[in-house]
């Protein structure tokens, strides 16, 4: 069973910054990183373009299950590993098994097993991110496209009392510098890397950071740049004469790393004594760490979680994840998916979206106002939202959902061997990863304008979306397209009176 | 519910008016033409899309004021009427669903002004008597209007409805030119709400309900 990737950025152009700001550097930070093990399975599996990290099962055994039965039920394992030797979190055991890379075979063997109510490989997300030229244009299109500024008059960016978690590759919350082991092209070398903290993006509104991936615990490092992009669109700081604008420029963010970036995987490779560079696809965000970062999102204040990443493989532990976090009242948007044209397969988690009240699966429109070309398509797409298009857009790159983040010339892994990761930019980037940050933001608005229940959530904003594309056959109502229609935040803002 | 609030009060009031008048000395003088009621009304309305007002103005209850000319023994004991009363109510803007109302903290403020065109009959005795009661029915024409906080021309509703009311009431003369009243009306506004809004959420359609109104007014004429 083979996952492929959901989120595609299909172009990001990236333009310097008047007066990029380079944050003052603190004092150097020790580097942590994954176990050189850890770091090849990420290697491996971008090697074999696998969509799971080899070796790696979750497995949740029955409830009131003995450990010796558990043993039983993995003595189904050829290689009969100790149950002493599972890793826990919370309900779920992480077998590593390092004799047979294929999880799926795995996985296959202890499902079957009586003690076992699931066990499913641990799969990766991703998403990609592709420089673009830099350039000029009204770049905000997007917020236009949705008459955020009308919306704006009735919430100014909602309130700092609602959390809004950005469950992907992160939001940097350290200044100063760390030190990291990497390849810089003839040799491993311990190198200071610089970070700092959005200039656009104060720091006092990231609230409980974690990183579920690297081992920092509460420090959370960005080194990929598309963490701190979906955030900027959420809540970029707005109205201080500074790069772009967000949707809700008072919420609070709670950066949770799940995902592993090019960076962190060849940090972490060259910590192992690993030679040379790992592949430019190595990284991704593996189901378990993503399971983890929802719950703890829900566990810990947040009202909307973003989930800009997926793939195509169903995960129970993600699923289940996610339901959790609807009971503890957190709405979550996830991106419907990138893969229209590669076969249009149907995308996890977005496809969990129909039967989860509280759950939206969002698709991306362009700046004409059309599903962006790459925006899959089906039953569980129930919302759009601008996602940007670079079929619909100059060479300006006029048609990406421009946001500041890391700047691309710096830190891409095609540009340059030794990266930083202190200067932002704004730059473009087009995916429905970049749409479902527009849902979060605007539900972070409704709940701060009073609608407090996730399902209530997902039903104002789907009540008053704007309909598009052709009616499903299974429902007028929506469109497999579009689901709804294109959000109407203003609309949605504003809500009934008696008569209208 | 609200039907049979309104037949008790009128039967209320034909019960206390009509031993009353069996037992009243009190014999005004009569002369012929007709007679000029003119009365302040203040209503309690009681509106049938309740769900709707409860959520968006906090009661389905709401007070009005107002006044009116009832023109009485044009043909016998035969009477028109020309009837005004306003109601203004602040509330705000919400988001229903499945039943749960959301308060979105958006102020609305409502005003309706129905004027009311008919007549009736009263029911008088043989006897001359202080108490009048009576009955009829009028045709409604309802101003309407919401505006809300934010918004612009398209949010906000102007709009005139038109119903009918069918009333009875009763009528007591505290001295020869001054009056007292009461009296229930059942008025029908049917498709005045319903296609958006609060209204559409709870798929309450009539914007009409029972008013129960009491009444201050001068004789003029006779």
């Amino acid at each position: 069973m083979r996952v492929r990737v959901l989120s595609v950025v299909l172009g990001l152009a990236g333009v310097l910054m008047p007066g990029s700001h380079v944050i003052g550097q603190q004092a150097t930070a020790p580097a942590a990183a994954i176990s050189p093990e850890r770091a090849d399975e990420y290697v491996e599996a971008a090697v074999r373009r696998l969509d799971y990290l080899p070796g790696e099962v979750l497995i949740k055994f029955k409830d009131g299950v003995a450990p010796d039965r558990e043993q039983r039920a993995l003595d189904a394992v050829r290689s009969r590993p100790s149950v002493d030797n599972l890793e826990w979190i919370g309900e779920v055991a992480i077998l590593r098994d390092a004799s047979q890379p294929d999880a799926t075979v795995l996985a296959d063997q202890l499902r079957s097993q009586p003690e076992v109510v699931y066990a499913e490989p641990n799969y990766l997300r991703h998403h990609f991110s592709t420089p673009n030229d830099p350039g000029y244009a009204a770049r905000q299109w997007n917020l236009q496209a949705i008459d955020m500024p009308r919306a704006w008059d009735i919430n100014p960016g909602g309130s700092p009392s609602t959390i809004v978690a950005v469950v992907d590759t992160g939001i940097t919350t350290f200044t100063g510098n760390m030190t990291f082991a990497t390849w810089n092209g003839t040799a491993i070398q311990n190198v200071s890397i610089p970070f700092a903290t959005n200039p656009d993006l104060s720091s006092s509104r990231l609230v409980l950071p974690f990183d579920f991936v690297t081992n920092m615990g509460s420090t959370v490092l960005d080194t990929d740049g598309h963490g701190t992009h979906v955030s900027s669109t959420i809540g970029e700081d707005t109205n201080n004469g500074l790069l772009d604008a967000g949707i809700a420029y008072n919420a609070r963010i709670m950066p949770v790393k799940v995902c592993m970036s090019y960076w962190d995987v060849q940090f972490s490779f060259s910590a192992g004594g690993g030679r040379g560079f790992v592949p430019s696809e190595s990284g991704g965000c593996p189901v378990i760490a993503i399971g983890q970062g929802i719950r703890y999102a829900a566990d810990n204040g947040a009202k909307v979680i973003n989930l800009s990443l997926g793939g195509t493989s169903p995960s129970i532990t993600e699923q289940d994840a996610i339901t959790y976090a609807i009971s503890k009242g957190v709405f979550v948007a996830i991106a419907a998916g990138n893969e229209k044209l590669n076969g249009n397969p149907v995308e996890y988690p977005a496809a969990y979206a129909p039967s989860l009240a509280g759950v939206m699966a969002v698709g991306a429109t362009n700046r004409s106002g059309n599903r962006a070309y790459y925006s899959s398509t089906g039953n569980y797409v129930e919302i759009a939202a601008p996602g940007g298009d670079s079929q619909d857009s100059d060479q300006f790159g006029s048609g990406f959902v421009w946001q500041s983040t890391i700047r691309p010339s710096v830190s891409d892994p095609d540009q340059v061997v030794i990266p930083r990761f202190d200067l932002y930019a704004e730059v473009g980037i087009s995916g429905t990863s970049m749409a479902a940050p527009h849902v979060a933001g605007l539900a972070a608005l409704l709940y701060s304008q009073g609608i407090k229940t996730p399902a209530s959530i997902e039903q104002a904003i789907k009540k008053t979306a704007k309909f598009m594309g052709a009616p499903s056959a299974s429902d007028a109502t929506r469109s497999d397209e579009f689901g709804f229609g294109l959000i109407q935040p203003r609309t949605a803002l504003f809500g009934m009176g008696i008569k209208k | 519910m609200r039907l049979f609030v309104c037949l008790a009060f009128t039967a209320a009031a034909l019960t206390v008016a009509l031993p009353c008048a069996a037992a009243g000395p009190w014999t005004p003088a009569r002369r012929p033409g007709p007679v000029f009621h003119a009365y302040a009304a203040v209503d309690l309305d009681i509106f049938n899309a309740s769900q709707t007002f409860d959520a968006v103005v906090g009661s389905s209850h709401l007070p009005a004021y107002g006044g009116g000319v009832d023109v009485t023994d044009i043909w016998k004991h035969l009477f028109i009427r020309v009837a005004v009363t306003h109601l203004s109510k602040k509330g705000g803007r919400v988001f229903v669903d499945s039943g749960q109302v959301f308060p979105l903290g958006i102020p609305l403020t409502l005003t309706m002004t129905p004027i009311e065109i008919g007549g009736g009959w009263r029911f008088a005795g043989k006897r001359p008597s202080r108490f009048a009661p009576y009955a009829g029915g009028a045709a409604l024409i309802v101003p309407y209007k919401e505006t809300s906080a934010f918004g612009d021309a398209a949010d906000n509703v102007s709009q005139s409805f038109t119903g009918a009311a069918v009333f009875a009431g009763v009528e007591a003369s505290v001295t020869r030119s001054i009056t007292v009243g009461g009296e229930a009306q059942f008025r029908a506004i049917p498709n005045a709400l319903g296609t958006a809004g609060a209204s559409q959420a709870y798929n309450e359609t009539d914007l009409g309900g029972v008013t129960a109104r009491v009444t201050i007014g001068v004789k003029l004429g006779r």
